[in-house]
């Protein structure tokens, strides 16, 4: 147990450390959602309807910046080979590393979606979904990162978001959906319970799949 | 405690070594030797448990005690030594105090808060020797761990193996140096 609360720790520490691991998503976030008043239309009837899809895909494209990164230094410094010689239970190490680049890349972006109401005048009664939806969908996102990032390690840089998009799909549509029903004043609890039920379900799975990837690159 | 029956190991359809059998009981240091390709690094993947699709057999009797040091130094660069030191997965049980002494014994103790992206290569493989004298690991396989070492870095290390074999420990460790002296050697080139 200890050993985990310290890998939490170094890795907490890293990616603390690598400004670029959290400021880029936040700076393409902020850019991108600040462009679309000026690209698609100011007019605030537009941007209502179109702000649901607008911030989750924008969500979406943030993070893909970051998950690139979740083993590619481990892989180059051979802290991976460490770790598969330690026999240790990498499942949960792989978990923690998951989770802090969720904190680093997804968190601060879920608290900045609240200016959305202002960029791109999503009404007030879209933003307890929106949070909700994000705080839920956002770590299954993340799941499917890790797992593009652990099968793509040490190929072009294309490969790892072509894995991941299409995954994401049913997140992306269950998130904004909830967020539309909220504004039409339909009950968007369903939605959330089964982003719920995607991320209780694929955990384990992508758990797997994941460092089933990383040794596959040593063998 | 480790044996090894016609162990091989092939990339590609070409054996990077075939019908390897040694066993190690004794309380010793094993000197890997070969030519440039010969599998000194593949075996030592091979024992550690990096790489798994060996054919033949290969038995342990304490798995789960392997120090296992490769040729890239697993350091993160934005940690310090010292920090790279604690957070090492070997070292599970290290102290503050533990570390500040080994680091000392090191001549680092100057450098011991300065992110590793800073040091020589020197200095990170010495980082890299500390996590060994640290370690209390039943079996350490060390992959070419006298490169870019001084002479009196190099000598610590040769104390250290006589340190950790006479407390009970076994060590594997690969080297282009053929010369004579007190380590068993296991000859790559006769299996490759």
């Amino acid at each position: 147990m200890i050993y985990l609360l310290k890998i939490f720790q170094k890795e907490f520490l890293i990616y603390s450390r690598k400004s670029s691991s959290f400021i880029s998503p936040v700076v393409f976030f902020l850019i991108s959602i600040s462009l679309y008043p000026i690209g698609i239309s100011n007019d605030p009837d537009i941007l209502k309807d179109l702000a649901p899809g607008l911030i989750w895909i924008t969500i979406l494209l943030s993070t893909l910046i970051s998950f690139q990164n979740i083993f590619s230094e481990d892989y180059e410094d051979g802290s991976i080979e460490v770790l598969l010689a330690s026999g240790q239970n990498i499942s949960l190490i792989v978990l923690i590393k998951i989770f802090v680049n969720w904190i680093f890349s997804c968190l601060p972006i879920i608290i900045l979606s609240v200016f959305s109401i202002f960029l791109l005048y999503l009404p007030q009664e879209g933003l307890r979904p929106l949070i909700i939806s994000l705080l839920i969908g956002t770590p299954t996102i993340c799941l499917f990162g890790a797992l593009a990032g652990a099968l793509s390690l040490g190929k072009n840089s294309i490969t790892g978001p072509a894995l991941m998009l299409p995954l994401s799909l049913p997140v992306l549509i269950l998130g904004t959906q909830a967020i539309n029903y909220s504004l039409n004043g339909i009950n968007f609890f369903s939605n959330i319970l089964f982003l719920i039920a995607i991320l209780i379900f694929l955990l384990p799975i992508i758990l797997f799949a994941s460092v089933g990837a990383l040794k596959l690159h040593f063998n | 405690m480790l044996k090894t029956a016609n162990l091989s190991y092939k990339f590609d359809d070409k054996y990077i070594f075939s019908n390897l059998n040694f066993e190690i009981t004794d309380q010793s240091v094993y000197k890997l030797v070969g030519d440039n390709g010969s599998g000194k690094s593949t075996l030592l993947k091979v024992l550690s448990g990096i790489y798994k699709n060996y054919e033949g057999e290969l038995s342990f009797l304490d798995k789960n005690t392997v120090f296992y040091s490769g040729h890239k130094t697993g350091l993160k660069n934005s940690l310090s030594a010292r920090e790279n030191l604690y957070f090492d997965i070997r070292l599970p049980k290290i102290s503050h105090s533990q570390i500040n002494s080994v680091l000392n014994q090191l001549d680092l103790s100057d450098y011991s808060d300065i992110q590793s992206v800073y040091l020589s290569e020197g200095q990170k493989r010495k980082i890299n020797i500390a996590s060994f004298i640290l370690s209390s690991a039943s079996l350490y396989l060390l992959d070419e761990p006298f490169n870019n070492l001084d002479k009196k870095t190099s000598l610590l290390l040769e104390e250290v193996f006589n340190i950790k074999i006479n407390k009970g420990s076994k060590i594997i460790f690969s080297s282009h140096d053929r010369s004579d002296d007190e380590f068993s050697l296991i000859d790559m080139n006769l299996f490759s």
